[in-house]
């Protein structure tokens, strides 16, 4: 047993997302520990690598706070300055490379295959990285992703920025401060008719049929949700100047999430029960990065099961049902398929609205507006808001993960394959 | 419906005989990854099945060298139903075959048919394993998901038991027994690590529950033979444990297991090797594609590896006790493979058996078992047996300066010694390595230990660094001094050139005029340390101010400031304290704060930058502690090299060129040494020296020569010379090392948390709080060895000028007076004496705090302490001052308190209470008991009236 330290802290810069998870004392701790040691600790690429890494990915989903929050951090670890005008300014060759895993993560993981790692460590004209240093950057990466999904759900504002440019954004944050006082007053019913449902639920036994439970499946996607995917106009960061922004660290900016069930490439479902995070995914990475595989797991575990058993205004219920369905349905944008799982759950747990704002947070964090945020749980507490967008976050995270530690199987697989012949 | 491929039946003929090809490693396809297997009863047949719903059957060729595939399930429609992740074979149903599948349903199949005969459908998630029982035809059990086992009895087929405990863990792995006399019991393996054993009597509690493992218990295996064996392998923390599960059952139970084997990756499935006692095969989930053979007295290398799966290796089946040979698996690279012993690899052969060693006198020691150097040996048997002197049964190893073959070494003279090899030969046989089947616990195992020293070397060395390390002295006085001291050392020890070096860094030291610039180093250092220091017991201090200042009453706060700590008048303080009479303590003199580096200016809180606010939030808090304290902690002499150009001549005419620049000269000389190997005078002329030979030498090759000197007194075990070393290292990475494990958290008594910068992380409370100024005290304070009570240094200063008592209002301590002198107080006997029981009673910080008494001694008993509770509650509806004064005046006297329980039944009737009194109770009742025995007492009693 190692004896207790206190968690690090984190720069000042984490300060918005900090406040926010501090409604989740319980989760904040793992929280602070796992981005220390993944930023900020022992490791196979060096801190201003790692924040240069974070760099190309949170510019992926053009999420400015996080692109700012990594800048200064790039800068106070040393990094040279000559970087930041551009990924083609930038001297170290492997990180340039790393931006086809980079779309792939944040926008279609299940492209993300033996071959992508092949290709990265074993290219012999090329740069290439060392197995270790991949799995570093691949983590560094889809955390990022997932971060970002966060920041945008919460609409964070950096903390030092211009008074001017302060007023401008203060209405992001002002939800929270507005729904912290929450107390159901504008009563919608949507608790009661949450409740009303789970119950019902509850009661239904399960259909044994695994034909249905396909169809559900698939049809979880067919409701509409905004603006389809595929479609690139930026919204409220509308000028092309902020788009150029972005795009120094990252090419091709077009690619992005496609769903899962109209995606013309011939991938298969990922069945849960073939590859789980628990049994196959967590070993493969604790073998290659210890210090961090630990903790995303803790997070993960404590993100699910989570719970203050309120809803709302009301004690003493089981949320496991909603948190079951939210976690599940984020899985499934990304075609990750629990087989036990009935899947007409999850149009009965969460309403439209709210199925829209965790896929548009999920995978289209630049679209979420102030209306979005407002527009759903709005009987609920701002904690358990919080709650939901944390579950957003780690399983957008895991799913990116389960994705990347199955393709590196494949890989061994496949290595094995030629060295046996 | 037909469902068998090949079986030529159209018209009712028989089938053509087809010519069957076995192969010893089917590849079914790979895109059909497989996660089951089972054999029928004798073994001719085999069921395999995977989660993309398929079912296979192959056949076993007669001697058993091959597969072939027989049959494949067609599942139609019911695809997604049946993929299996387990599959059973019952061993009483010869066509019986039950497999698992995602939704919950446990199906039964006609393997002769090919169809399904009835599927139950009991479990709500995923089902993941499923197994026959042994002797009943009827019974077999599934675990699954939700946490529960279901039995199912194929008679009646509507009823169900069900096997939970409630949690909400995977079973993973379960299993009946073999034995006629446990054939009631199954035992489960679930996530949360446990091993439950149930009877399938009871499905209310388990038979038996123990954990096992951490993270989940992967597979559970009963042994053929010993039926209170059991075996389970774990899944993250990749051990095979072997249990006796039987002995746990006893009250007194040792919960370890019998055996432990750790194997390289997380364990899939794991099975014991039919006919042999001792081994287990497993497979792995992940990271490693063999499946293994371990012999569970070795743990950390197993006997044979079968390398033939290229993804990793899902389950495999052994044949049965007759044959124990071949076993069959498969896995998920869609291979199904039959394995044989002969054809495994043996990791122990590569195993190195061959080592060295050297013994802290400088002897080598080699050995090598003579088994595998077989070739190189012969020549030595032959010598051996050509040698018609040796007698009979002699050890083998022995005075080696006879041996032909030690040309490179050379024993020492006065150490012709014996050795026994761990082995001795018995009648002169050689053994060879693998003759009658290799065995590692119960063959001998020939080798051979060589000793000897190498030529370089004798034995006279060790003992020169081991007296020169003691002799030396390495810090703490003046350069000449020391490198006087250690040329005479090794003058002594006989080793002149080393000597000669000594003096000469001393010339040259002295040259450089190191002395003087060290000297002069060290106060700089000290100055910027106390500096450092006091800044930031400053700015503890001021936050501390700013946080109470935000508890206190605006009202009250201006007073405060302007009262307190910008002037030092006194008669505002006592306004203050005259608005204010319900304080808890007593401000008699306005306590000026006096650290004089205030400055008193009303801008210098406000405007301070660094002061943000007030510093509620943890995460403040955790900023504060991070900055702390600063790096720069010179308690050693700090060195930072000058540079090279800051150094200047005192007369640079007289000197000679060559001699001009001494430190390189010295490096030079070090480096000498180095070459030569000796790497104790490097290191400690490098140390005697200091920092400033950190211009001539890189600051790496200095750390070496310190890191390999301290190697090499580490063997020695001179462990004070390698405390100095640390000590005096100028290199930041050895240095270092003294730091380690010097810091001491402090934790609160109430709330167990810990202590950041004096207060308690959690409940806020404080290490010490000044009892003048309220204050919490940073840096040094003065407590009273009485009564407790701390205070600033200068404040208590103030005070006792002005009055002997002690500052806080009904504390009547005389804090000017000393403990020890009033132990010795004539009029009064040591009450001691008369009394068998004792107990102590000290106090604690907070003396006004009633409940702060706290008992400790062996003879506490019940009744005694019934009475220090009576007299704190009688004390309490008074003043505390009484009781306080009361113990005062005992513990000055003598460290304890003596209590009767007569007196307490005194008490108790005649409910006294002043203290006065109450001394004389206990006194009274002594004296009845006593009077006798004790007649000096007497006296004393009437002193005392």
């Amino acid at each position: 047993m190692t004896p207790y330290s206190p968690p690090p802290a984190l720069p000042r810069v984490w300060e918005p997302l900090l406040q926010v998870i501090q409604s989740h004392p319980r989760y904040e701790e793992p929280f602070v520990r796992c981005i220390n040691e993944l930023f900020y600790g022992a490791g196979p690429l060096r801190v201003h690598e790692r924040h240069y890494i974070a760099l190309m990915a949170a510019s992926r989903h053009r999420c400015s706070f996080m692109l700012n929050l990594f800048e200064r951090e790039f800068e106070a670890a040393g990094g040279d300055l000559g970087w930041l005008k551009g990924l083609k300014f930038c001297k170290n060759s492997k990180l340039i490379v790393l931006d086809e895993m980079n779309r792939l993560l944040a926008h279609q993981p299940w492209l993300c295959l033996a071959d992508t790692i092949q290709r990265l460590t074993k290219n012999e004209s090329g740069p290439h990285l060392s197995l270790q240093e991949l799995v570093h950057a691949a983590i560094v990466l889809s955390h990022t992703h997932a971060l970002c999904s966060f920041a945008e759900a919460i609409g964070a504002v950096p903390i030092e920025i211009s008074s001017s440019e302060r007023q401008s954004m203060a209405s992001r944050c002002e939800w929270l401060a507005r729904d912290k006082e929450n107390t159901g007053a504008r009563r919608k019913g949507e608790i009661e008719d949450l409740l009303k449902r789970m119950n019902r639920l509850r009661a239904v036994a399960a259909d044994g049929s695994d034909e249905r439970g396909k169809e559900t499946f698939e049809r979880l996607h067919e409701q509409p949700e905004d603006g389809g995917s595929g479609g690139d106009s930026p919204t409220s960061a509308g000028d092309g100047s902020l788009l150029q922004n972005f795009q120094r660290f990252t090419g091709n900016l077009s690619f992005t999430y496609v769903d899962f069930q109209s995606r013309s490439d011939s991938t298969k479902t990922f069945k849960i029960h073939e590859f789980s995070w628990d049994q196959h995914g967590y070993v493969i990475l604790e073998d290659l990065y210890n210090e961090v595989t630990g903790k995303l797991d803790e997070k993960f575990n404590l993100t699910q099961n989570l719970t203050y058993k309120t809803m709302g205004q009301y004690e003493d219920v089981d949320t496991s049902a909603y948190r079951m369905a939210v976690w599940n349905y984020i899985q499934a944008l990304y075609g990750i398929r629990h087989d036990d799982y009935d899947y007409s759950e999850v149009n009965t747990m969460l309403s439209r609205e709210m199925k829209t704002f965790i896929k548009t947070v999920a995978c289209f964090p630049h679209r979420v507006t102030d209306s979005l945020r407002n527009g759903v749980m709005v009987d609920f507490k701002a904690s358990e808001k919080v709650h939901v967008m944390l579950m957003i976050m780690e399983s957008r995270l895991q799913a990116a993960l389960l994705y990347f530690t199955r393709a590196l199987t494949n890989y061994y697989a496949s290595d094995r394959r030629s060295a046996m012949r | 419906m037909k469902f068998r491929e090949e079986f030529d039946n159209f018209n009712g003929e028989p089938k053509s005989p087809v010519v069957k090809e076995f192969k010893r490693i089917v590849e079914v396809t790979q895109l059909e990854p497989l996660d089951a297997i089972s054999s029928n009863r004798e073994y001719n047949r085999i069921v395999v099945g995977g989660v993309r719903a398929s079912l296979r059957i192959f056949q076993v060729s007669p001697n058993v060298d091959g597969l072939e595939n027989e049959f494949c399930f067609r599942l139609g429609k019911k695809r997604n139903l049946l993929s299996a992740s387990h599959v059973a074979w019952s061993k009483t149903r010869d066509q019986c075959i039950g497999t698992t599948s995602t939704n919950g349903a446990v199906t039964l199949w006609n393997a002769e048919r090919g169809e399904i005969e009835y599927s139950f459908q009991a479990h709500k998630r995923t089902a993941t394993v499923v197994r026959f029982h042994p002797t009943d035809v009827n019974l077999l059990i599934s675990g699954s998901k939700d946490a529960s086992v279901y039995l199912y009895d194929l008679r009646e087929k509507n009823q169900v038991t069900c096997f939970s405990v409630g949690s909400f863990e995977t079973i993973r792995d379960a299993s009946f027994h073999k034995y006629p006399e446990c054939s009631t019991l199954f035992v489960t393996a679930d996530d949360s690590g446990m091993i439950r054993i149930w009877d399938i009597r009871e499905p209310k509690k388990p038979y038996l529950h123990f954990p096992a493992h951490q993270g989940y218990a992967a597979s559970i295996s009963l042994h053929s033979k010993a039926p209170h064996l059991l075996a389970t392998g774990g899944g993250r923390d990749r051990f095979i444990k072997v249990w006796n599960w039987k002995s746990m059952l006893d009250e007194n139970k040792d919960t370890r297991p019998m055996y432990t084997v750790e194997t390289m990756a997380p364990i899939g499935r794991i099975y014991w090797r039919p006919g042999c006692e001792y081994q287990i095969s497993s497979c792995a989930i992940v990271n490693d594609t063999s499946v293994h053979v371990w012999d569970v007295r070795r743990p950390f290398l197993p006997i044979y590896s079968f390398e033939e799966h290229i993804d990793s290796c899902t389950d495999m089946c052994w044949r049965n006790a007759v044959e124990q040979n071949t076993f069959v698996s498969c896995g998920k690279d869609g291979r199904v493979v039959l394995h044989t012993m002969r054809e495994a690899a043996r990791p122990h052969d590569f195993a190195n058996d061959c080592t060295v060693d050297v013994a802290p006198d400088g002897l080598y020691a080699l050995g090598v078992s003579s088994g595998v150097v077989d070739a190189q040996m012969s020549d030595v048997i032959d010598w051996y047996k050509r040698d018609s002197n040796r007698r009979q049964n002699e050890p083998i190893v022995k005075d080696l300066s006879e041996h032909p073959f030690d040309a490179s070494f050379e024993l020492p003279a006065s150490d012709k010694r014996a050795y026994l090899g761990p082995y001795l030969f018995k009648n002169n046989n050689y053994l060879p390595h693998h003759e009658g089947g290799y065995c590692p616990f119960s063959s001998l195992i020939p080798s051979e230990i060589r000793l000897g020293v190498p030529e370089l070397q004798s034995g006279q060395e060790i003992q020169k660094f081991f007296k020169c390390a003691n002799g030396y002295r390495l810090g703490g006085a003046s350069i000449t001094e020391l490198c006087a001291n250690n040329a005479r050392v090794s003058e002594r020890m006989g080793i002149p050139q080393v000597a000669q070096t000594w003096r000469l860094v001393e010339a040259l030291a002295e040259q450089a005029q190191i002395e003087k610039r060290r000297i002069e180093k060290e106060m700089e250092t000290q100055k910027e340390y106390t500096e450092q220091f006091r800044m930031q017991i400053l700015s503890l201090i001021q936050q501390e101010r700013l946080r109470c200042l935000h508890a206190i009453p605006e009202s009250l706060a201006k007073c405060r400031l302007a009262g307190w700590i910008f002037e030092k008048d006194r008669q505002i303080a006592e306004q203050w304290r005259a608005d204010c009479p319900s304080s808890a303590s007593i401000f008699p003199t306005a306590s000026p704060f006096a650290i004089s580096a205030i400055t008193a200016t009303s801008d210098f809180y406000f405007g301070d930058g660094e002061l943000e606010g007030c510093l509620h939030t943890s995460c403040q808090r955790a900023q504060l502690c991070s900055a702390r304290f600063p790096e720069v902690l010179p308690f050693r002499s700090d060195w930072r090299p000058l540079k090279v150009e800051a150094f200047t001549q005192r007369d640079p005419m007289e000197v000679s060129p060559s001699a001009s620049k001494p430190l390189p000269k010295i490096a030079e000389v070090l480096q000498y040494h180095a070459d030569l190997g000796d790497v104790q005078t490097c290191s400690c002329v490098a140390l005697v020296i200091g920092g400033l030979l950190g211009e001539a030498i890189d600051e790496d090759t200095a750390a070496t020569w310190f890191s390999n000197y301290l190697e090499m007194l580490d063997r020695l075990e001179l462990f004070v010379a390698m405390a100095a070393v640390r000590k005096y290292a100028w290199v930041k990475r050895i240095s270092d090392k003294v730091l380690t494990g010097t810091h001491l958290n402090v934790s609160c008594l109430k709330c167990r948390k810990r202590m950041v910068d004096g207060a308690c992380l959690r409940c806020d409370r404080r290490v010490a709080e000044c009892v003048i100024c309220d204050l919490m005290i940073f840096g040094m304070h003065w407590m009273c060895g009485k009564c407790r009570h701390p205070m600033h240094l200068d404040e208590a200063v103030e005070w006792f000028e002005v009055s002997s008592m002690c500052p806080v209002s009904g504390c009547k301590c005389q804090c000017n007076l000393r403990t020890t002198e009033q132990k010795v107080m004539p009029s009064r006997p040591q009450p001691q004496l008369f009394f068998s029981k004792k107990i102590e009673i000290r106090r604690d910080s907070r003396a006004s705090d009633s409940n702060g008494y706290r008992q400790r001694g062996s003879a506490v008993n019940a009744a005694s302490w019934n009475l220090a509770r009576v007299r704190q509650r009688r004390g309490s509806s008074r003043s505390n001052n009484r009781l306080q004064e009361q113990v005062l005046k005992e513990e000055e006297n003598s460290e304890y308190l003596l209590i009767d329980t007569q007196a307490q039944k005194k008490i108790a009737q005649e409910g006294l209470g002043t203290a006065d009194e109450f001394n004389l109770v206990v006194f009274h009742f002594a004296e009845e008991r006593h009077k006798k025995a004790y007649p000096r007492w007497a006296s004393w009693r009437r002193t005392f009236t």
